[in-house]
């Protein structure tokens, strides 16, 4: 009896914590596409952003490509903000307060896609 | 089994190199003239779009499909090769570029085998043949592990204003990391080109050779290769080919072998 309830009692703190944890996470940055593959060096697309924190009443989200662009004064909850976005790898979304404290984060990751070409003949061919 | 559009035909975008150490030939039909040996290969391919370049050879590909293409393209003559003073290295970069020669067994005829008797002098007082640069169109068609290949080529270089053409077929072969190819190939040298490299006027004469004025010929080609491969980088590659050289270049008096054997084996590293 007493071994149960210790363990009911660990159960419960753990699942206080987790509860916690979530609630402490509370918001999110995504971005739409996630992925880029393109067979050129950079990829270059339109990016959807969506997010949403409650620790803010205005944010700020920078966007990390082949350079740093900050947009604040954002409202603590956005969809389908717009940009264009270049880079020769992964590109990184943060969701910054507005004290540029990071909140949230995400990445889009770029992929380059080999290109097969078709040979006159076999790689190494002699005569 | 392989298929045409198996790896063996395909090729990455961008630049790829490549070096290979062995030991192989490429036989010199030509009197007093040696065999070119072959050590060392580089390799040398970049791949841009519908544009190729793989060694000497430089191709344009503006018609294409799933199973064939059409290309224009600039090669060095390998007839100029037997002649040239640094037939070696100029060797050694032709080749692995070079398309698969393969052909088949000539067909004998009774002028063929008639013995022609050739009056020998000093083949280096002979007049310089240079090394020529053909350019022309090909078409390959794939069907299932074989491809079948025509090409048309005229001189770049205007040495002998030449014409040279081909009818080729192969088949392909993989087996796990093994890969096998087997082909044939005919060539058709006109006159001029035949003429330029194997003909015998004054200057030969003069330095002891009988007469001979070359016309368009034939040269007949098996070829056989096998590559196994190790890793990504590392591969063994071989190739042998065998060629007969028809006797519109045979019976010249500076040709000293009309039947040749051409090998390389190696191990070749790829970046």
């Amino acid at each position: 009896m007493m071994l149960r309830t210790k363990l009911f009692s660990l159960l419960f703190i753990c699942s206080l914590a987790f509860v916690g944890s979530t609630f402490a996470q509370a918001g999110y940055i995504e971005a739409t596409p996630e992925n880029c593959v393109t067979v050129e060096r950079d990829c270059v697309m339109d990016v959807s952003i969506n997010w949403y924190t409650e620790v803010s009443e205005t944010v700020c989200i920078r966007v990390t490509d082949q350079q740093i662009r900050l947009f604040c004064q954002k409202p603590n909850q956005g969809q389908n903000f717009a940009i264009t976005v270049q880079n020769n790898r992964n590109i990184v979304l943060e969701l910054l307060s507005e004290q540029l404290e990071p909140l949230e984060s995400t990445e889009i990751s770029l992929f380059h896609q080999h290109v097969k070409k078709r040979r006159r003949d076999i790689a190494w061919s002699i005569f | 089994m392989a298929s045409s559009t198996d790896s063996a035909y395909l090729a990455d975008e961008g630049i790829s190199l490549g070096l290979s150490l062995g030991y192989g030939q490429l036989d010199n039909p030509v009197y007093k003239k040696d065999d070119i040996p072959l050590y060392a290969l580089p390799r040398i391919e970049v791949f841009a779009g519908d544009f190729s370049f793989a060694n000497t050879q430089f191709a344009w590909t503006p018609v294409w499909g799933d199973n064939y293409q059409v290309s224009l393209f600039t090669q060095l003559n390998e007839d100029g090769l037997y002649f040239a003073k640094h037939s070696a290295a100029l060797t050694a970069i032709r080749t692995t570029g070079g398309r698969p020669s393969m052909t088949p067994p000539p067909p004998g005829s009774s002028i063929e085998t008639q013995a022609v008797i050739k009056r020998r002098g000093d083949i280096t007082k002979i007049s310089k043949r240079k090394l020529s640069a053909m350019s022309g169109i090909e078409a390959i068609v794939d069907w299932q592990s074989w491809r079948f290949s025509a090409y048309w080529s005229m001189e770049l270089t205007n040495y002998h204003k030449g014409l040279q053409g081909a009818l080729s077929a192969q088949r392909l072969f993989l087996f796990d990391q093994h890969l096998v190819l087997l082909g044939a190939e005919i060539q058709h040298l006109s006159a001029g080109l035949v003429d330029y490299y194997y003909g015998s006027a004054q200057q030969e004469i003069r330095a002891g050779f009988s007469p001979f004025l070359g016309h368009s010929s034939q040269k007949y080609n098996l070829k056989a290769s096998y590559q196994y491969q190790f890793n990504q980088q590392w591969q063994f590659i071989s190739d042998i080919k065998y060629q007969r050289l028809s006797s519109g270049i045979a019976d010249s008096p500076l040709i000293d072998d009309s039947n040749l054997l051409s090998f390389y084996a190696g191990f070749a590293w790829n970046y």
